[in-house]
């Protein structure tokens, strides 16, 4: 089959431009290490790499979510071994005033160191968190949940609110420990002061029975306190569980992550092994293209017509 | 002549010929779309003697040009394929690298957006991260508007491109049209000269590329040239004259256009390019680029709806309801339908924002007369707008036009809405106080509920109640006095009052002695006005199927229509007849005074407070004003009537004439003179008895609406259901939904369960005034619900537990309106799919588009290449053929050349024996 001389010349020329294209193509790749330089060189793994990205980083924020809810449990866990140590305290000061041995004035010492123990208190339920917010006010941590009133007795000002946050595998978290919950148990009523800050009556109560040598009072005190020792140790278990709950849910985020950083290496990273064999081998057509092409070119009939 | 000398001349001239026209296939070795041409040599005619013949030497037939018709047909189809592809697959990698590059992605945004509220979602009050969460909110907008951007960019530049090509396709018919005319001096193909031939077909392979064509070639080798769909095509070139091709851009929708042959002249439409770069061009704007821009679109305006809703029930830092966290700037536009702007034209949307898009002409008649088309739907409706000053309103398709310079009567104006969701994309919040993170309300138990429930508060958006939709709602008279028909009815309701109206009257004038009454319910089956239902087992039965059917009748707050003035949630209610100063009646029926009753009886009728005596005239007389006002003025009310002749008019308020004497007609009606008339009823009063003193029967309401409200036209005879009344009905301004229901905030509600013997569980919904709101059997799925919202428990609630659900205040920490709003990351809001699957969605899409082309290119360059080869066979000039041609003719024009010597010698010869 005949070849028009200029088609011949055109051909070549054509697949010597095109090698010579995919061995820059090449070197740019291994140069930047990348698999593709550009979305539209393969719009599978770009895609792909959109979806990676967008777990990636949902699983970061996760993480950071649960570091700062874990360091809140910790905080209000150490608020309730505080209070907890406190109340056992308050709890051997009542058992001694119970004890006809201590004198008038010893009483009224305990009872002094009891009302210290009430400020304390009510400084511990208004414990603020590292940005500011009340940690045990429910969903109104702006302002602080125990509010001392003139005469004394103390007023629950906050709600009832359990917040959540929502993890990616559909579980809930509940994030915080109410008033309600800290002294009373937990419960979701309208009668805000009877019950989140009897606490604070109770110790109130404990001491002027110990002014007053009156050991009933004491007694039903001291009744008051132990149940408010168990809500107290309910709450911390919760915090407890709360906690597992999110070692377990970090320990698995981090095993996805790691995965997921290997899925994405694979489809963003450059195979150098294999670019690196590509990049010979084009060469070698390339120089072979070129060296058959001058030796072929110098093949016409006119150089022999002298 | 057959001698040797003649052969020989005849043969070197010849050999002359066939060299020059090899050196003329060497010299134009690289020309461009030439065509080897060859020397044909021919026998020439032998000469005959006697019985022989005696050969003539040779000439040359012609110089015959390499062409096979096929093979260039061939080469034309196959580079309009491979030029068809180019664009597609240049433009299609540019959007893949613009969509799917990290760094410009809309998927990434979305992402950040979600994360920062997932973090705000553990800290609701935490400031520094409200900003954070407006600023990637902010980051997303602008991130919408800058790929929206670039595609309109994209839009220009292929546009652009299209009328480049547009231009040269032009040049080259020209171009084509001028070689048809030097064609035309030849009537044979093989006798026109082959370089006029090779620049033909040089041009046709050129437009070739830029456009599918069909050629048809003459004898002469003339050519028709016709472009457009197969079997639709139309003449670009005909013989000597060639149309001009010109591409427009309609200005209201993106990535689309029109090519127009012979704009100036006949202004055919082309059905469309097939193939070729331009028709690559139109197929990449219609089929990916124009759906791409709608896409992006509809993914905005699907994601911004969805994320408003959700804010617009939350609670901001500072207390308030959530608005809109996004808008999106819809563009309409307004024009006389040949693109000529109209202005003084205001346009407002009803909230929410419907998802659609208008196309409208409106036209006006004159006063209150409108008659629309929708073009989407083409459907024709005549509508009544309405007259404030000098501005004329008119509401329709959710949309609210306001003309404030009148438009000309009878010449349509066209409206048309322009979603470009992501163009007008923005942030609407500034203040990270005002993102909306908490719930609106909150639920307290009582103390003495039988157990701890966990309940749950969601928002449930306002829509059209399904059982009352058929139901004429007073909405459409808002702002408007108008005459509606009602038939009575006991069981079915005439008319809605919807919540938010701002005031309304319903008034009607029955037959003298009818006892058609209003009743008004709300729509929980709470009755208001009438007479009770309670012992009436069968009535409530035939009303329940308008009211949920858990809902139970109530009437702890209903009046006795006796009751005159009432009022219930805010809303004064007033039922009788109500005038101010110098109101007078319509004309006294002309009624008989029957034998063996009073017209009117003691007590029936309540002026200003004061209980009319009887009425009664003399047996057989007829009822006149003048009767009525001695009446009035007998009666001790503080109310004077008099007696006043007024011309009569017809129903359109032209005066009426005699037919008889041409004079006016006129007639007596009372005139009451009292800053305020105010006619209650009595125990027995009845509707028929004002409709005596001509007055009307009215149920009058002032002060916002609180809740859906129903009307019902009720006649306590049942053969009188049906009867067909002519009312008068008023309503003032409707509160859009966009606004908080009124005091929605300061509301509070309570909830109150309890169980009668053999009964299921019910509950009460009452609000904070104690008022009864709605009774109702309880069920776990459908919770209670509540204006606004629904409450679920996790286990059902004791009869005595009582909730009640109030404003959310100063839960600065609460996350809950949140939590919805980082739902929407999951949730399928944009055709059945999540926002981040949406995209990815169009951008694989495209990279199908790019695959199949990037293919379609390939396959099509390798028959592009075959077809080149297969002319350059034909064609082509190889040298080393030119040069065995080239030796070839060289000794034969030697040999020839020796002939002529020869001859000499043998003339030399045959000169030199006759000496």
């Amino acid at each position: 089959m005949k070849v028009a001389t200029n088609q011949y010349f055109r051909e070549l020329t054509r697949l010597l431009t095109e090698q010579g294209g995919e061995v820059a193509s090449l070197q740019a790749r291994l140069a930047s290490g990348e698999k593709n330089l550009l979305p539209s060189d393969d719009v599978n793994t770009a895609v792909k790499v959109l979806d990676l990205n967008a777990l990636m980083s949902h699983h970061d924020t996760q993480q950071t979510n649960l570091k700062n809810l874990d360091s809140r449990l910790v905080q209000e866990e150490s608020v309730m071994a505080s209070i907890g140590s406190m109340l056992m305290r308050v709890q051997e000061l009542a058992v001694m005033g119970a004890n006809d041995t201590y004198s008038a004035d010893n009483r009224r010492t305990m009872a002094a160191e009891i009302r210290g123990y009430k400020e304390q208190l009510l400084m511990l339920a208004n414990s603020r968190s590292s940005d500011g917010s009340y940690l045990f006010a429910g969903a109104k941590s702006g302002s602080p949940p125990f509010v001392a009133a003139q005469d004394g007795t103390v007023q629950y000002q906050g709600d009832a609110t359990r917040l959540q946050i929502q993890l990616d595998s559909g579980q809930v978290l509940e994030v915080n420990t109410t008033g309600f919950e800290l002294f009373a148990g937990g419960s979701n009523t309208r009668n805000t002061s009877l019950d989140a800050g009897s606490a604070f009556a109770t110790l109130e109560n404990l001491a002027l029975a110990l002014e007053s040598a009156d050991r009933d009072g004491i007694a039903a005190q001291m009744d008051e306190i132990d149940s408010l020792r168990l809500n107290m140790e309910l709450a911390r278990t919760k915090i407890g569980v709360r906690r597992n709950v999110i070692e377990v849910r970090a320990d698995i985020l981090e095993e996805q992550k790691v995965s997921l950083t290997g899925l994405l290496s694979e489809n963003k990273d450059l195979d150098y092994t294999q670019a690196i064999t590509e990049l010979s081998s084009r060469m070698l057509a390339l120089e072979a293209a070129q060296t058959t092409m001058s030796k072929i070119s110098q093949l016409v009939l006119f150089n022999y017509l002298r | 002549m057959s001698d040797l000398l003649a052969i020989g001349t005849s043969a070197t001239q010849l050999y002359q010929k066939a060299l020059t026209t090899v050196s003329n296939n060497v010299a134009n070795l690289n020309s461009v779309g030439y065509s080897r041409q060859e020397a044909v040599l021919i026998e020439n005619t032998p000469a005959q003697y006697g019985v022989h013949y005696l050969g003539g030497g040779a000439f040359l037939e012609g110089i015959k040009r390499s062409y096979d018709q096929f093979i260039e047909q061939n080469l034309r189809t196959s580079a309009s394929e491979v030029a068809t592809q180019r664009p597609l697959v240049h433009y299609t990698n540019r959007l893949i690298d613009m969509l799917g590059s990290e760094d410009n992605a809309l998927a990434p945004a979305f992402d950040r957006f979600f994360n920062v509220a997932e973090q705000l979602s553990l800290n609701a009050d935490s400031i520094p991260l409200r900003v954070d969460l407006l600023s990637a909110a902010d980051f997303l907008a602008g991130r919408f508007r800058n790929l929206d951007q670039q595609l309109r960019d994209l839009d220009t530049e292929s546009g652009r491109d299209m009328s480049s090509l547009a231009s040269q396709i032009n040049r080259l018919a020209g171009q084509l049209a001028s070689v048809n005319q030097q064609l035309q001096k030849n009537t044979v193909r093989d006798a026109q000269a082959p370089a006029l031939l090779d620049q033909r077909d040089r041009l046709l392979n050129e437009l070739a590329g830029f456009t599918g064509l069909h050629v048809t070639e003459a004898a002469n080798g003339e050519v028709d040239i016709s472009i457009g769909q197969p079997g639709n095509l139309t003449t670009l070139v005909s013989r000597g004259t060639h149309t001009e091709l010109s591409v427009e851009f309609p200005v209201d929708r993106p990535a689309s256009q029109h090519l127009v042959l012979d704009k100036y002249g006949r202004n055919l439409t082309l059905s469309g390019i097939s193939r070729g770069e331009l028709g690559g061009l139109a197929s990449f704007r219609d089929d990916v680029l124009a759906p791409l821009m709608f896409q992006l679109n509809v993914l905005a305006e699907s994601f911004v709806n969805e994320v408003n809703t959700a804010h617009r029930s939350g609670m901001t830092l500072a207390s308030e309801a959530g608005g809109d966290l996004f808008t999106l700037t819809r563009q309409f536009r307004v024009d006389n339908g040949s693109q000529q702007p109209v202005a003084g034209v205001r346009i407002q949307e009803a909230e929410p924002p419907a998802l659609q898009e208008h196309d409208l002409s409106v036209t006006w008649f004159g006063g209150e007369q409108w008659q629309v088309l929708d073009h989407r739907s083409n459907q024709v409706q005549a509508l009544q707008g309405s007259v404030q000053g000098d501005v004329l309103q008119l509401h329709v398709a959710g949309l609210t036009l306001r003309f404030e310079q009148l438009p000309l009567p009878g010449n349509a104006v066209r409206v048309r809405s322009d979603s470009q969701a992501a163009q007008g994309i923005a942030l609407a919040v500034t203040d990270p106080r005002a993102l909306a993170a908490a719930l609106q309300y909150e639920v307290t138990q009582d103390s003495d509920n039988a157990q701890s429930l966990t309940s749950r508060l969601s928002a449930v958006p306002p829509s059209a109640n399904p059982l009352t939709e058929d139901i004429p709602s007073l909405a459409q008279y808002s702002g408007l006095n108008r005459p509606v028909s009602i038939a009575t009815s006991r069981t079915q309701p005439a008319l809605q009052v919807p919540a938010g109206l701002a005031e309304f009257q319903i008034a009607f004038l029955p037959e003298p002695g009818s006892s058609a009454q209003i009743e008004l319910f709300s729509a929980h089956f709470n009755h208001l006005l009438g007479a009770s239902k309670a012992g009436d087992p069968a009535a409530l039965a035939a009303m329940q199927p308008r009211f949920d059917n858990a809902e139970h009748y109530l009437e702890t707050h209903r009046s006795a229509s006796s009751a005159g003035s009432f009022s219930y949630r805010g809303l004064d209610l007033f039922y009788g007849h109500r005038a101010a100063e110098f109101t007078q009646s319509v004309a006294i029926p002309a009624v008989q005074q029957p034998a063996n009753s009073d017209l009117i009886d003691q007590g029936d009728l309540v002026l200003n407070g004061v209980a009319m005596p009887a009425l009664r005239i003399a047996d057989g007389a007829t009822l006149t004003a003048q009767h009525v006002a001695d009446w009035v003025n007998d009666s001790g009310s503080a109310v004077t009537a008099s007696v006043v002749t007024i011309p009569m008019t017809d129903s359109q308020g032209n005066a009426l004439t005699d037919p008889d004497t041409g004079e006016a007609m006129t007639h007596d009606v009372v005139r009451f003179s009292h800053a305020m008339v105010q006619w209650r009823f009595g125990a027995q009063g009845k509707s028929g008895d004002l409709a005596l003193l001509g007055l009307s029967t009215g149920l009058y309401g002032s002060g916002t609406v609180p809740e859906d409200l129903l009307v019902y036209m009720a006649s306590p005879a049942p053969a009188a259901d049906g009867t067909p009344l002519q009312a008068q009905v008023r309503a003032g301004a409707l509160a859009s939904a966009g606004d908080a229901a009124p005091g929605a905030l300061d509301e509070q509600f309570t909830v109150h369960f309890s169980q009668p013997a053999g009964q299921p569980l019910r509950y009460e919904v009452r609000d904070a005034n104690g008022t009864r709101l709605a009774l109702r059997d309880f069920d776990m799925q459908r919770g209670v619900a509540l204006p606004g919202f629904s409450l679920h428990f996790d286990r059902a609630p004791a009869a005595g537990d009582e909730f009640s659900v109030a404003a959310n205040r100063d839960a600065r920490g609460d996350n809950r309106n949140l939590l919805t709003l980082i739902s929407l990351r999951d949730a399928e809001i944009v055709n059945q799919q999540t926002v981040h699957d949406y995209y990815v969605t169009i951008v694989n899409t495209i990279g199908n588009v790019q695959k199949i082309s990037t293919l379609n290119l390939q396959a099509s360059e390798i028959i592009h290449d075959q077809a080149v080869n297969e002319k350059s066979v034909v064609a082509g000039v190889n040298l080393d053929q030119e040069a065995a041609d080239l030796i070839r003719f060289q000794q034969a024009y030697q040999a020839a050349a020796q002939i002529i010597t020869t001859s000499i010698k043998l003339f030399d010869t045959l000169l030199s024996s006759s000496r």
